[in-house]
Order: C-alpha cells, then sequence, then structure tokens
C-alpha cells in the first residue's frame, strides 16, 4: 500500500490533551484536578478533532499550550515531595532522575532514552543554580508536556520508516483511538510483553478496552462531531418562542444524547440501532418537551421510554436543536450518512436567514420555500434530496418537540421519497432503509476509520473500508474492534514518492 | 497592593470581577504571556500612537443614526462618546468602500477577511468542505510586527461570543498571515489568569541563593525558565524531523516555528536588564501609576454578555496602557436575544423557519424596511456599542502618561463589517477613530466619498479600506504608500488625505 503525503503523526485533540493530563498526574500520585487547557475544539463540520489538520498550532494555540503547560505545573507541584516520591532537597540527583524517568516514560508513552532523560534532568539542574527545587521540577513538567513527543501521537515503526508500528505506538493508537487517552498500565505491559503484535491479539484487547466505561467518552464524541451537534450551552433560544426551552433543558440534552450513545453501544447495538431505536431517555424536564408520559419523578430522575414517533440519531432533541432547519438536518443525512459531499452555495447562509425571513413575515410558507428551490435549476440538483430527508423530520421543532403544523400555520409534512423514487412516510421510515443501506453502513464504517487515522480516506484505502464494512455494521463494538486490528491501525503506510 | 488576585480568584467562588462603581481595575506589574519587549525595541517618536486597539462588531450601525445627512456633527448613536466629553478626541469617517467584493461569497465570510487585509479572500477545501481564509495578514498585526521589531506582536485579541463560556472563539477578521486567523478571547477570568499571570502573587517556594559561581541571577526568572525549556523543546523538534513523513515534517516545523516566536521574545530575559516599560524588567524603567492600584472589585455573580463586555473593555485599556501588550482588539458578531434585553430591546421578529431570533435575521428585516422597531432596537444597540467604545476611551483618558493620556498615545479604530447593518453593503462604510491618529485633527464627521454619498449603501467613490490601512501604517512610522493586494484595484494606494 502506499499513501501520499499521508499525516499520520498528528497532534493530540484538545480533550485527549485534557484526558491523558489527567491521567498522567493520576499515575504520578497528584490528587489534585489538573487545569483544562482552554482552547476550543477546532470546527468540525466536515472532519473531527482528531484530524491532524484540524489540529495546526497557531500563535494564540502555541501560547496558550505554553501557559497552560505552566498552569499543569504549578498545581501538580504543590506536594512536591509526594510527586517526586522523596525529598528534592536532600537526595537531589537519584530522586530527580527517577522521577525524569517516570515522567518520560507516561508522557512519551514508551520507555524513554537515556538521553530525554538526561534532558529533562538537565533543566532542573539548570534551574535549581537559581531557583528552589519547586521550579526546577515544574520545569521538567513543562518540558515533558510541550514535548512533541507529549504533543503527537507516535509513528515509530519496529524497522525502518513503514511497517508495523512499535508495540508501544500500536498501544497508544488503540489507546487514543477506543479511549482518547494514554495507554494504562495493563496495556503499556502488554506492549512491553510484545503482545501486540497479531490482529487477533489486538481485537481480543480492543474488544476489552470497548467495554470498559472508559470507552463512552470517545463514543459520545465521535457521533456528536459526526452530527455536528452544538455544545449544549451554545443553545439558545428566545423563550417567548420556546417556554419550556431553559438552559437546564439543554444540558438535559446533552445527557440524553450521551445516554443514548452509551446505551446502543453498550447493549450490542450496531448502526440499526443507533438509526432506528425508539428509546428515549428523559428526566420530568424532557419528558415535558417531548410531550412523553410522566414517569419521572424530578430533573435527577431518568427514565427510559419507547417511543414511536422519533428514531435513532436523528431524532435526538440535541440533533433536531442542533440542526435547527430542514435543510441542516438534510443535509446532515447526504454528508454523514451517505458521506457525499454537498457544495455550498457561497450565500447559503443568508439564504436560509432570508428563507426564515419570509416565512416569518408570511411571504413564503415553509413547502412553498421548498417547492420554490425544486423550480430553480441552480438549486434542485442537491436540494431534491436535501429537502426531501429534511423534510422527513420537519414534525419537530427547533428544540426538538414533537409538532403538528409549522410556524406558518400549515400541517406538517414528512412523506417524501428518495431521488430515485421510494418513498418514505416519516423519519423513521426513511432512517430503516437506510440503515439496511450497503453504502450508509460503508460511510459509517469510512467515518469511524477517518476518527482514528486523523485524516480523510486515501484511495488506497477504500479496498480496506470495504473489507470492513462488507458485514454490515451489526455491532459497533464489533467494528470497532475490526478496525483496531485492521492493517489501517497496525501499520504505517510508505509514503510514497509520487506524492 | 490590595487583595491579591489569586485570593480574588479561588475564594470567590465564581471567577468573575467586575470594575465596581467608581472602581479601578488594576495590573500586574509583571511579566505577562505577552513576551516582553527586546532591549532594542522599536520608540514612539514624539506625537506618534505607542499602540492601537481595533474593536469590531458583526453588521453595521443604522446608517442614518451616526453619519449626519449634512454637516459634520455625529447622529445620535456616537452620544454616549459625546456624553463621556471625548467627542473632540473622536472622529467618525465615512465615504469609504470595501474594494474587494467583486467575488461571489457570503458577505460575512468574504467582509470580515478583506477588512483589514485588503486583500482578496481564498477558499481552502478540507474533508469535502471549504471555508472562506485571507491570503495575508491584517494591517494591526503589520502594525504590531513593526513595533515588536519584526518578531511576533505583543497583542491581546478579546471578544464576546453569543456562547459566553467558551474560551476562545475563532476570529475572521484578524489574521497573522495568510490563513492563521488570530482567535479572540472570550473569558475575562482566563484572560486574567493567563495574561496577568502571578498579579499579587508570589511562588511560596523561597528562592534560594544562586550557587557560588553559578553567575548572575537571571533578570525574569519566568522567561528564563520559559527559555531554559523552549529551548531543549525545540531541540526535540529538530531530531524528530527525520522521523516522520513529508507532510507531518510540515506541521512540525509550523508548530516549532511557533514555538520559536516565543522563544525570540524572550532572548532578554537571561543575564543582562530589558528595559520594556511596565511589562519589561528593567527596575529603572518607571512604572505608569495606574498600574499599581488597588483593584475594585464588583460582585463577582453570574456573568452577562453585556458586563463581560465591560470587563473586556477596561482589561484592554489598562493592558495597553501598562505595556502588557501593543495591540488590542476586540470582536463581537451577534449576541442571542436574551443578552440585549436589558438595553430595552425586545421587539426583534419571530422567526419560523428555523433558528432563534438573532441580529442576522432582525437586519434583514430591518433593511426590507418593514419592521421600524428592529431599527430601534439596533439603534439601542448601536449606542450601548458607543458606550463601551467611550468606556475604553475614558479608561485610557484617566491615565496620565506625563505629557498627555494614554489616550493620546492610542490609536484607535472602531469599525464594522458593513456600511449598512441590513443591507451587508460594502459601499460606504464608516469607521471611528480617536486617540492618536497620527496627525488629522479629531471631532465630528469627515466624508471622504467623492460621490458625495453619506447614507447610501451604494459605492461612495474612490476612497477605500486600502487607503485608511495606509493610513494607519504610517501613523507608526511605516512608509509604505499601499497596503495589501490592490493589483485589481486601480488607484487605491496612498492614505486618506484629512
Amino acid at each position: 500500500m502506499t499513501i501520499a503525503d499521508t499525516a499520520v503523526a498528528r497532534r493530540m485533540s484538545v480533550p485527549e490533551i485534557d484526558r491523558t493530563a489527567q491521567d498522567l498526574f493520576a499515575e504520578l500520585g497528584v490528587d489534585s484536578d489538573v487545569p483544562e487547557l482552554a482552547l476550543s475544539a477546532p470546527s468540525t463540520r466536515y472532519t473531527f478533532s482528531t484530524y491532524a489538520n484540524a489540529n495546526l498550532v497557531s500563535q494564540f494555540e502555541a501560547d496558550t499550550l505554553l501557559t497552560w503547560t505552566e498552569a499543569v505545573s504549578d498545581v501538580v507541584t504543590e506536594d512536591l515531595d509526594g510527586l517526586l516520591g522523596c525529598n528534592a532537597g536532600t537526595v537531589a540527583g537519584s530522586c530527580v532522575r527517577s522521577f525524569a524517568e517516570r515522567l518520560a516514560a507516561l508522557a512519551y508513552r514508551r520507555p524513554p532514552t537515556l538521553e530525554e532523560v538526561d534532558e529533562l534532568a538537565g533543566v532542573y539542574e539548570a534551574l535549581t543554580l537559581y531557583e528552589a527545587p519547586r521550579i526546577g521540577v515544574r520545569a521538567m513538567v513543562e518540558l515533558a508536556l510541550l514535548s512533541p513527543h507529549f504533543t503527537y501521537h507516535s509513528v515509530d515503526t519496529r524497522s525502518g520508516t513503514s511497517g508495523p508500528f512499535t508495540p508501544y505506538a500500536l498501544a497508544s493508537r488503540l489507546s487514543y483511538f477506543i479511549w482518547g487517552t494514554m495507554p494504562d498500565s495493563d496495556l503499556r505491559q502488554l506492549a512491553a510483553d510484545d503482545a501486540l503484535q497479531h490482529a487477533e491479539q489486538v481485537r481480543a484487547v480492543a474488544f476489552t478496552m470497548i467495554d470498559d466505561p472508559r470507552a463512552r467518552p470517545v463514543l459520545r464524541q465521535f457521533h456528536a462531531e459526526l452530527l455536528h451537534l452544538s455544545s449544549p450551552d451554545g443553545l439558545i433560544r428566545d423563550p417567548q418562542l420556546f417556554p419550556l426551552f431553559n438552559g437546564d433543558l439543554a444540558v438535559d440534552m446533552g445527557r440524553e444524547f450521551e445516554t443514548f450513545i452509551d446505551d446502543a453501544v453498550s447493549t450490542g447495538g450496531g448502526l440499526e440501532t443507533l438509526l432506528t431505536s425508539g428509546r428515549v431517555f428523559a428526566n420530568s424536564r424532557l419528558e415535558g418537551l417531548l410531550g412523553l408520559e410522566e414517569r419521572s419523578s424530578g430533573p435527577d430522575d431518568w427514565v427510559r421510554h419507547s417511543v414511536n414517533d422519533r428514531s435513532g440519531l436523528f431524532g435526538r432533541p440535541l440533533f433536531l436543536a442542533s440542526a435547527d432547519s430542514l435543510i441542516l438536518r438534510g443535509a446532515t443525512v447526504i454528508e454523514k450518512l451517505m458521506c457525499t459531499y454537498l457544495s455550498v452555495p457561497d450565500d447559503t447562509f443568508d439564504e436560509i436567514a432570508e428563507q426564515q425571513a419570509a416565512e416569518s413575515n408570511g411571504a413564503l410558507t415553509v413547502l412553498g420555500a421548498i417547492d420554490a428551490r425544486a423550480a430553480n435549476s441552480q438549486c434542485s440538483s442537491c436540494h431534491t434530496a436535501i429537502d426531501a430527508f429534511g423534510l422527513s423530520m420537519s414534525g419537530f421543532d427547533q428544540v426538538g418537540a414533537s409538532r403538528d403544523v409549522y410556524s406558518d400555520g400549515n400541517p406538517v409534512v414528512s412523506a417524501s421519497q428518495f431521488p430515485t423514487g421510494e418513498r418514505f412516510a416519516d423519519s423513521r421510515e426513511l432512517m430503516q432503509e437506510l440503515s439496511s443501506r450497503a453504502d450508509v453502513q460503508q460511510c459509517y464504517t469510512q467515518k469511524w476509520i477517518e476518527w482514528g487515522i486523523g485524516h480523510d480516506l486515501t484511495d488506497a484505502m477504500r479496498c480496506e473500508v470495504a473489507r470492513l464494512a462488507a458485514d454490515g455494521v451489526p455491532s459497533v463494538q464489533a467494528l470497532l474492534a475490526n478496525i483496531a486490528s485492521s492493517g489501517l491501525m497496525m501499520n504505517r503506510a510508505e509514503e510514497s514518492n509520487d506524492g | 497592593m490590595g487583595e491579591s488576585f489569586d485570593r480574588l480568584v479561588f475564594h470567590r467562588g465564581r471567577r468573575r470581577f467586575l470594575i465596581g462603581a467608581g472602581g479601578v481595575l488594576a495590573l500586574p506589574i509583571l511579566e505577562s504571556v505577552i513576551a516582553p519587549k527586546r532591549a532594542w525595541a522599536w520608540t514612539a517618536a514624539p506625537g506618534m500612537p505607542k499602540r492601537l486597539i481595533v474593536m469590531s462588531h458583526g453588521h453595521g450601525p443604522v446608517m442614518s443614526a451616526l453619519i449626519p445627512e449634512s454637516g459634520t456633527t455625529p447622529g445620535p448613536l456616537l452620544q454616549p462618546v459625546l456624553d463621556a466629553g471625548l467627542g473632540a478626541k473622536t472622529i467618525v469617517v465615512g465615504g469609504i468602500d470595501h474594494k474587494l467584493n467583486s467575488r461571489s461569497a457570503d458577505n460575512h465570510a468574504e467582509i470580515p477577511i478583506t477588512m483589514l487585509t485588503c486583500r482578496p479572500y481564498s477558499t481552502q477545501n478540507g474533508g469535502g468542505g471549504h471555508q472562506w481564509t485571507a491570503n495575508g495578514p491584517s494591517v494591526e498585526h503589520v502594525i504590531g510586527q513593526h513595533i515588536n521589531d519584526g518578531a511576533y506582536p505583543r497583542r491581546l485579541d478579546l471578544g464576546v461570543d453569543r456562547r459566553l463560556h467558551r474560551s476562545t472563539s475563532d476570529s475572521q477578521i484578524f489574521w497573522s498571515a495568510a490563513h492563521e486567523r488570530i482567535p479572540s478571547r472570550l473569558r475575562p477570568d482566563q484572560v486574567f489568569a493567563d495574561v496577568f499571570d502571578g498579579w499579587g502573587t508570589s511562588d511560596p517556594t523561597p528562592v534560594e541563593p544562586p550557587a557560588p559561581g553559578s553567575g548572575p541571577k537571571p533578570v525574569n526568572p519566568r522567561d528564563y525558565r520559559r527559555k531554559s525549556v523552549l529551548d531543549r523543546v525545540l531541540g526535540q523538534y529538530n531530531s524528530l524531523r527525520g522521523r516522520v513523513s513529508s507532510g507531518d515534517r510540515v506541521r512540525l516545523e509550523q508548530h516549532a516555528d511557533k514555538l520559536r516566536n516565543i522563544e525570540i521574545g524572550l532572548q532578554g530575559a537571561v543575564g543582562g536588564g530589558m528595559p520594556g516599560g511596565a511589562g519589561g524588567t528593567d527596575p529603572s524603567v518607571p512604572v505608569p501609576a495606574q498600574c499599581g492600584k488597588s483593584p475594585g472589585f464588583g460582585n463577582l455573580d453570574d456573568l452577562s454578555h453585556l458586563e463581560v463586555t465591560e470587563s473586556h473593555m477596561d482589561i484592554l485599556a489598562l493592558a495597553t496602557s501598562c505595556g502588557l501588550a501593543d495591540i488590542g482588539t476586540f470582536r463581537q458578531f451577534d449576541l442571542p436575544l436574551e443578552a440585549v434585553r436589558p438595553l430595552g430591546v425586545n421587539v426583534f421578529r419571530r422567526t419560523s423557519g428555523g433558528g432563534d431570533p438573532n441580529y442576522h435575521s432582525h437586519w434583514h428585516s430591518y433593511s426590507d424596511g418593514n419592521d421600524d422597531r428592529s431599527g430601534e432596537d439596533f439603534i439601542r444597540i448601536g449606542q450601548w456599542q458607543a458606550s463601551m467604545f467611550a468606556r475604553l476611551l475614558s479608561n485610557l483618558d484617566a491615565i496620565n502618561e506625563g505629557d498627555g493620556t494614554a489616550l493620546d498615545s492610542t490609536m484607535i479604530l472602531w469599525i464594522s463589517e458593513f456600511g449598512d447593518g441590513g443591507g451587508h453593503s460594502v459601499g460606504n462604510v464608516h469607521a471611528v477613530m480617536a486617540g492618536n491618529i497620527g496627525g488629522p485633527r479629531l471631532g465630528g464627521f469627515k466624508n471622504f466619498s467623492t460621490n458625495g454619498a453619506r447614507r447610501s449603501n451604494s459605492a461612495s467613490g474612490n476612497a477605500g479600506s486600502h487607503n485608511l490601512a495606509v493610513n494607519m501604517l504610517n501613523a507608526f512610522g511605516i512608509p509604505d504608500t499601499r497596503f495589501g493586494d490592490t493589483d485589481d484595484v486601480d488607484g487605491f494606494q496612498g492614505p486618506l488625505t484629512f
């Protein structure tokens, strides 16, 4: 396999850095919360936060990373002797060197070289010529966290510049793919024992890891980024229009989404479950918003409901509130389930706003706007499908509640058809059909691979994707274990010369 | 110094600080994350501005409330500035055009990118989608580099976004280079923690005396530590280059370049003394009086968008005047309805097609001329924005620098996306300038339209934002006669003649 100039040494994403720092210093015995990195995640409308190119470093980010390392070093050295495991003031040489070895092994996620330990100990010695021991240890921590060996995922191979990754590099790739953080001691031991050589070994380990609660953050984040969900704290609605909606409800929507993902995957669900499940998790506030039977006793009492009017990921209140127009909902189906990228008109956002304004003053109805786009040859090539899929979800308003009429007063119409003519009555039927389609299963598989490798698929990878998707996606757990143990994740591709 | 910032932050529950009524927010007399000036730093010539602050808002003003139909007295939108007694230090500049509107694009994407870079935008593909990007640095960054002798500017970029609690927000306006956007910091508490690190605190570990014969103690211990760390980190980047693919190498080098920029700013940190004003480390340089005053904090509960904006105005004024930054920016695109309700804004029209009522849709409805109430709303909002501008100016004007106030040595530029907020017009845009703009007399309204247009949405003639950028460069001693890419725009060279 050859890959032209493909990125593999990607920088850790912000959530990965935060989780890694937390785990790293917990292993070093630090009880305090490690400060979080105050950087926004990159925009992931078309990609994932794990993409190498999504994590290019701006000057602002470099500055922020530097100050973050200093904030971390300040916190973790509060109990200096506890961190070092000895008294730096009395046994400086061996104490500091021992700490350097442990710090580097965890931060670099492999046994450090002698030079790397020397370097960490060296910065301590340089600083403590003038400063107290704590300042020297702070510098060691800052050096480890600013190091490219911490910041970038390893691409070290067993030999040469391509082929199987080293056991430690592979353990790290596996850990970040499934847990989004550094390998734990068990995984590091497997690497030390070279027990991750074969696909079967990796697949078995991956299965165990996916069952671990530590996989949840990644599963949630992947699906949230896949659907380009808004953060709950970014959802704002006019209380005059949506009197039931408030910040607490937005947080509830976020929790509902996460619970749905946790439940679907942990119960062995696959793509069909993710797209068609009628399960809804609600507390008393969400029951009120969604018009569910009142079974919850309060905001802290979460109850599972089975409903018929909404299905899977695209029926989640958080998705429907994030994608708050039928155009966005329909476009998400096409781009994220069919892996077909739409050409975005330059003035698309103006168009959406103008349509909203026209609808609000009665100049245009929802269905009238769809008819207008269908009649415009420039619009119809994309909007025939976008609007059809979006229409199936138009029975939900901008906070995800069911509705029978549009705000223009006309009754909701959810029935539509594929561009190829197959009809569907509503979003449930649409999702049922989509979940069984091979191209949708392959697209979902492709998205997980792109998440794992940190870049778009290359043509050379498509055969492997087709192989992995050949049996569909009966279980997310199995899919992830298969991807983790595939050549795409276990081997570093050659860099082609014809780049 | 009064109560330490450390205590204020960590013992008052919520990380919030606002200047209380009549209170003064003090700043640290310490180095910041913004690199201190180097020993050979640029010095403003007499009469020249020392620093630049750019304030930017999404959309634009209600034109008729800002631009006088005749005469030179600005409209009621600028009343808060006049009420603050700052009319004589402010000028409204009208009748200039964004001259890069030849390509079809969403104006919200195109204009912010081109307004201060003065270059056509381009698009970058990624993952099947595309995004708009700039082709060069914006003018304030070029000025900041000039002030910092070619090094990365000492800049502080703040903003307010619809979502208050995020740390940063992407900006389309400010760019350090092609494709390198400069985000805005949103949370004042984090700005304080990061930028004004160490104010009022001291490392609890006592510093041990230097070992005999170990040489002079570094003038700035934190910078010395940073340099010690960065030197080694950069060495690691260098040694890693040979082990990655060519694509990865580019990314690693790009990352290393950014770290190198920080390190360059620390060159003076080791060994000898280093002048640098209040933000520097040379004790012989007098510290401005306002930088050592006791802080006065208001109630630290419940941040609101309006209060965060007030905090940002205060931080910008004091950070720049205390020598912690040469370039300050503030950016606000739009705000949620509940954020502006305290201003008496409550008649925004409802939207039915999706989304919550927001600036964008309301500007459109106002532009359509079918809802006068939206116009009243936007005048209220514009007056509030002007009051924030006035707050920034007042803060600076209250700082005595001996031969004038900090306002007298600061160039301030307030711009918005469009000439007319609703019309998304790129013709006949305005700028409000204040402080030291390099010589021109301030006060009133100056129209540069060559065709008499004042409130029209259409192009106003020959003056462009390119020209205004040249004025700004010249004011800081950069002798260039053109800025940006004017190849496809005839005649837009040289400064505007006031």
